[in-house]
């Protein structure tokens, strides 16, 4: 996608062949970079009851049984990558990055884990994540787009606090569906409910009940909605059933403009009628039990959100730790996410039973599973193949490759170029085509309906964008950038030095010997300072339009 | 014909109340001893939650020269004459049947029998006097006065010092201040090291999100009515003065109620166990008739015309100093180091304002120009929180212009009914004494000198920063309430715009300097530094952690020096 750069700059002279040279350069690296730096951390836990050494134990057997050859250890450079996008939703500050890879600690990756985890970043990127998740479709809904800020706010303060998930989750079935009373009060963020989930679900019970059904236990029953399941034995009456419980919410009338949405819930049993037949059926659970209305006292929502989270449900601890896992490995253990089945078994169903296990021991603590999975050495493998068997992803013998969303891939281009932007009250990305800004520009180009991050498809456009877009090239020009200008203006540094902070603050890694020496030949033959400026300027440029850059490895 | 009368009667009867149906419900309201006494009536008592310890104001409120209470009272009344059908001056049986619920649980229940006997005052004679309803409606629309937080500013809003204060001891001591960075730490979710209000706001606190929505802003001043809202003081009470209370946090110590008062004495007869404690019981007694530290009378003009009026009638306190007459209608004193400025205002023009500007927006809206607005067009006048049935009197789907006027002037007049003090804070907060920029974002910088900062505001010098230090500014403005349907502050907008200003990028210091500080502070912290950190050591001349303009500035200076050479 690279092979015709067409890099409109101001002061444009060098060839598009030396681009192309440069870009080159980079490929030739990007199968086989890093072989640097080495790792020292032992391999295994000295207790030997961590999950995260039986998380090793169970994908090593089952590599061996398969006769999978695993590939090496990641570089540091990698892994610190890796991990920042995968907790943080960026690559790491050029500064951190130094400190790492300088840092002789045999513990430091578990001590950068335990940071990242901390970090305000962290919380970002997961309320990013988790919402994407749990309001498929509220991106590109201009209805359910106004409700974003409010959610993302009240996941923000939940994951801030570490909220135990099961809570969360209860917190999000049992949502109040009157219009914040708090919102007025300034100084109050008590106030802020997670309803919007109910309104991007227009409050329709049948689509309430195929959300949550995805989202929390990981089965599509909606496919039962119209006929029984084709694959599973979900029947037809068992989708309503599990659908009634949704039903004693109003459908309210349309508010005016300022006035807020007023949703009442109406008392009594909760039943349903079946669309086209005459078949009215009460709310019973997924596991075929019916709850005792009259004995219990309870709102059928509050009662559907215990079940769903109770310890014995059998879905719900394996279905949020495969997601957990599936967002660390770019595919779950069962694939997709939320399709547990009997026609799509796990590829390690005894991982994945302990992956539940713990994580409903540990009080459904995501940072726990988080936590446990990242310092595993099955996601500090090295991306880079060595044997033929890694081609089949689903066994671990090395990271797969994985695409990055919209939202990290601005958050790098920030991180990497220096633009300068200010945090808003909303998610700038959100606010939609015809906004004039880069993040709404690059969101556009990059949104992706798609969970599946192991197939990343870059289209021409996106391509020609990143090439030939205004972003890129003031990032490269003397006059607008900021970390180039900084680098090229900095007194006292060696063509080395520079070129090995131009490749910090893209990849997140020091160029290997090959490149540096190549590079700095490269530089070199530039016969004024203006040729110079311009040949750091397209290594930048290149460096930016990189497969490295673009993917998570 | 009586009985379309009737019902012509009611609809007016409940759209005047619809607004109050709504408002907060008070129970047990404390009621003038007598309708004559016309000085009692016109009093209401508030107290100040000052620094140091609570201060108590009575208001001598006046509207039309008669008591502001005497003008729920006619509306009272006015309303008890079209439920009095047979004019015997007293409500029976049938005639309480047509009472409307106003949602107070424990009157709107039963059979009228019930209901008879749950709103009558005892001895009981089976039928409701004026007294007797007039208790039943004040206890449901709530009382004649209301306070209100005018919108803050962001920067009050996002309680800084709240977040500060990590022990909750009510300061912050140098060791908080000294931990700011890491305190805010998680705040920081661009993790530029900036902190800007977006980041630490709460959720929704965005002053000009939704203007149209009136703010409910926490204001130190508390009413002193009715038995909820004296029970609310306490409560804030315990909250606000934790060194006064006793080791069970049960009780206040006397002098929180007498300190620097020549008749304190006045507050130890109601320490009925004699422990020089006032537990919750004593308190509520106490301040159902509290001594006031300070008496001001306030004149409003409803139909009469004159100008407001304000006028000190007494201090007791010598808590109180600096007082001036500003004007007739306007006068400035400091409480402790609080500054208070007090104002009377006239708003009759906003009733007009409003019923014509809605005329007007019926004309634009009315899109077919039929003369009538159908439920859509309706949608578009965008009248805050009003249902299309509630103005469509006559429930024809057609709400003509005559209904929608009608509608206004009773929602208008309904809120023209009370008495409102509008609180604004003027004070400088702890956010805009630490952004010694302006630019609305704490740096590094800025927060490495919280400390000297805030040192002239430690006025007792104990190393610690309580918010008694944090010079408080309140503007208090009384006025008859302003219909809501039309808010407009021009503040809010202004500072909207302030907010979303683009910073500049740094200009002092060499171009890569300028460019290397991407959070745009004037400094570059070690996390924005792309080099060898040994250089940034090398840089930063004065180890303070910042690579300030001025040694990025002497870093080239002597390179070019070594270049000359």
């Amino acid at each position: 996608m690279l092979s015709i750069p067409i890099h409109h700059h101001s002061q444009q002279f060098w060839s598009t062949s030396a681009k192309a040279l440069v870009v080159l350069m980079l490929f030739s690296h990007w199968t086989l970079f890093n072989h640097s730096s080495s790792a020292s951390e032992p391999k295994t836990d000295q207790t030997g009851k961590r999950l995260t050494h039986q998380i090793d134990l169970i994908i090593d057997q089952a590599k061996k049984r398969e006769g999978i050859v695993s590939t090496h250890r990641s570089t540091d450079a990698e892994f610190m990558r890796r991990v920042s996008l995968d907790l943080t939703g960026k690559i790491p500050p050029v500064a951190e990055l130094r400190f790492f890879l300088a840092d002789q600690d045999q513990n430091k990756r578990k001590k950068l884990i335990d940071r990242l985890l901390d970090r305000p970043g962290f919380v970002v990127h997961f309320t990013n994540t988790w919402r994407a998740f749990l309001l498929p479709g509220a991106t590109t809904d201009l209805q359910s787009r106004g409700q974003i800020p409010e959610f993302e706010a009240w996941l923000r303060s939940q994951l801030m606090n570490n909220t135990r998930y099961d809570d969360i989750v209860r917190q999000i079935i049992d949502a109040p569906l009157d219009a914040n009373p708090n919102r007025e009060t300034p100084g109050n963020s008590q106030g802020l409910t997670p309803r919007a989930y109910y309104l991007a679900n227009q409050l329709k019970p049948e689509n309430l009940a195929a959300g949550t059904s995805r989202a929390f236990l990981g089965v599509r029953i909606e496919c039962a909605q119209c006929h029984d399941h084709p694959f599973d034995n979900w029947k037809q009456h068992q989708f309503w059933q599990y659908a009634a419980f949704f039903s004693n919410i109003d459908q309210p009338q349309q508010a005016a403009i300022g006035n807020t949405l007023t949703v009442r819930e109406v008392a009594g049993k909760p039943q349903i009628k079946i669309p086209d037949t005459n078949r009215l059926v009460d709310a019973i659970f997924l596991d075929g039990n019916q709850p005792e209305w009259e004995k219990e006292q309870t709102t059928p929502r509050l009662r559907l959100s215990q079940w769903i989270t109770a310890d014995q449900n059998p879905y719900f601890a394996k279905a949020t730790a495969n997601r957990v896992w599936s967002l660390f490995f770019g595919r779950g253990l069962v694939d997709p996410v939320d399709d547990f089945s009997s026609a799509n078994r796990a590829s390690h169903p005894e991982l994945l039973e302990l992956l539940a296990i713990r994580f409903r021991k540990h009080n459904y603590d995501l940072k726990y599973l988080i936590r446990e999975i990242t310092k595993s050495e099955t996601y500090q493998l090295s991306s880079q193949q060595t044997d033929s068997s890694q081609s089949r992803v689903e066994w671990y013998g090395k990271m797969p490759t994985r695409g990055l969303t919209a939202e990290q891939i601005f958050a790098n281009l920030v991180q990497a170029t220096g633009f300068f932007q200010q945090t808003t009250e909303t998610n700038p990305l959100l606010s939609g085509p015809g906004t004039n800004s880069p993040q709404t520009e690059i969101f556009e180009l990059f949104k992706s309906e798609s969970e599946n991050r192991l197939e990343p498809k870059a289209t021409i456009l996106q391509a020609l964008s990143l090439m030939n877009g205004a972003f890129i090239t003031n990032a490269t020009s003397l006059e607008q950038s900021d970390v180039f200008t900084a680098i090229i203006d900095f007194p006292g540094l060696t063509d080395e030095e520079k070129i090995e902070a131009f490749f910090l603050s893209a990849l997140s890694r020091f160029p290997t010997q090959a490149e540096s020496k190549r590079l700095t030949v490269y530089i070199a033959s530039a016969e004024s300072d203006e040729a110079r400026t311009h040949a750091f300027s397209d290594l930048f440029w290149a460096l930016l339009n990189s497969s490295e850059f673009l993917l998570n490895h | 014909m009586l009985s379309t009368s009737i019902k012509t009667c009611w609809i007016f009867v409940a759209s005047l109340l619809g607004f109050f149906v709504s408002s907060s419900v008070p129970a047990g309201e404390v009621q003038p001893d007598s309708y004559d006494d016309q000085e009692k009536h016109a009093v209401q008592r508030m107290i100040l939650l000052a620094p140091s310890a609570p201060f108590i104001i009575e208001l001598n409120q006046l509207v039309d020269r008669g008591s502001f209470r005497a003008t729920t009272t006619d509306y009272i009344e006015r309303l008890f004459r079209s439920l009095d059908l047979d004019q015997d001056k007293y409500l029976s049986l049938k005639e309480i049947e047509n009472i409307p619920a106003f949602g107070v649980k424990r009157f709107d229940q039963g059979t009228p029998i019930q209901r008879m006997k749950l709103l009558e005052i005892p001895p009981s004679d089976n039928r409701l006097s004026l007294t007797e309803f007039a208790s039943y409606i004040h206890t449901a629309q709530g009382t004649a006065f209301r306070i209100t937080g005018a919108p803050s500013r962001s920067s009050q809003v996002i309680e800084l010092f709240r977040k500060l204060d990590q022990n909750g001891d009510g300061s912050i001591s140098d060791a908080e201040f000294v931990a700011s960075s890491q305190t805010l730490f998680i705040y920081d979710r661009d993790e530029d090291d900036v902190y800007n209000l977006a980041e630490l706001r709460p959720f929704g606190a965005n002053t000009n999100a939704q203007p149209l929505v009136r703010q409910t802003v926490e204001t130190p001043f508390l009413r002193l009515d009715h038995d909820r809202s004296i029970k609310d003081a306490i409560n804030e009470l315990f909250k606000k003065y934790v060194e006064y209370t006793n080791a069970k946090k049960n009780a206040l110590s006397l002098a929180c109620f007498h300190s620097e008062r020549p008749d304190s004495e006045n507050v130890n007869q109601y320490d009925r166990n004699h422990d020089r404690f006032l537990n919750r019981e004593e308190l509520f007694s106490y301040l159902q008739n509290p001594v006031a530290d300070l008496q001001v009378q306030v004149t409003l003009p409803r139909q009469q015309t004159f100008r407001p009026q304000l006028k000190l009638l007494k201090t007791h306190s010598n808590r109180i100093s600096d007082v001036k007459a500003v004007s007739s209608s306007k006068i400035q004193l400091r409480v402790d180091s609080l500054l208070l400025e007090l104002r009377a205002k006239s708003s009759r023009h906003m009733f007009a304002d409003t019923v014509r500007f809605y005329q007007t927006r019926f004309r634009v809206v009315d899109g077919d120009k039929n003369g009538y607005l159908s439920q859509s067009e309706f949608m578009q006048l965008n009248l805050p929180d009003t249902d299309y049935k509630k103005v469509d009197q006559s429930k024809d789907e057609m709400l003509t212009v005559e209904e929608l006027t009608d509608y206004l002037i009773k929602d208008t007049a309904a809120v023209q009914d009370q008495v409102v003090m509008t609180v604004e804070n003027d004070g400088k907060s702890l956010f805009e004494i630490l952004d010694a920029d302006l630019d609305q974002r704490l740096s590094p910088r800025e927060l490495q000198r919280s400390l000297q900062r805030v040192k002239e505001y430690d006025g007792n010098q104990d190393q610690s920063l309580d918010t008694s230090e944090l010079r408080g500014h309140f503007k208090l403005t009384f006025e008859l309430g302003k219909p809501e349907l039309f808010v407009f502050d021009p503040r809010i907008n202004s500072m909207s715009m302030n907010q979303n200003r683009a910073v500049q990028r740094t200009l002092t210091g060499p171009r890569w300097f300028q460019r290397m500080d991407r959070n745009r502070d004037g400094d570059i912290s070690p996390r924005e530094f792309l080099f060898d950190p040994s250089l940034f050591i090398k840089l930063d001349l004065d180890h303070d952690q910042l690579i300030s303009p001025a040694e990025a500035e002497s870093a080239e200076i002597a390179r070019k020096n070594r270049t000359k050479e």
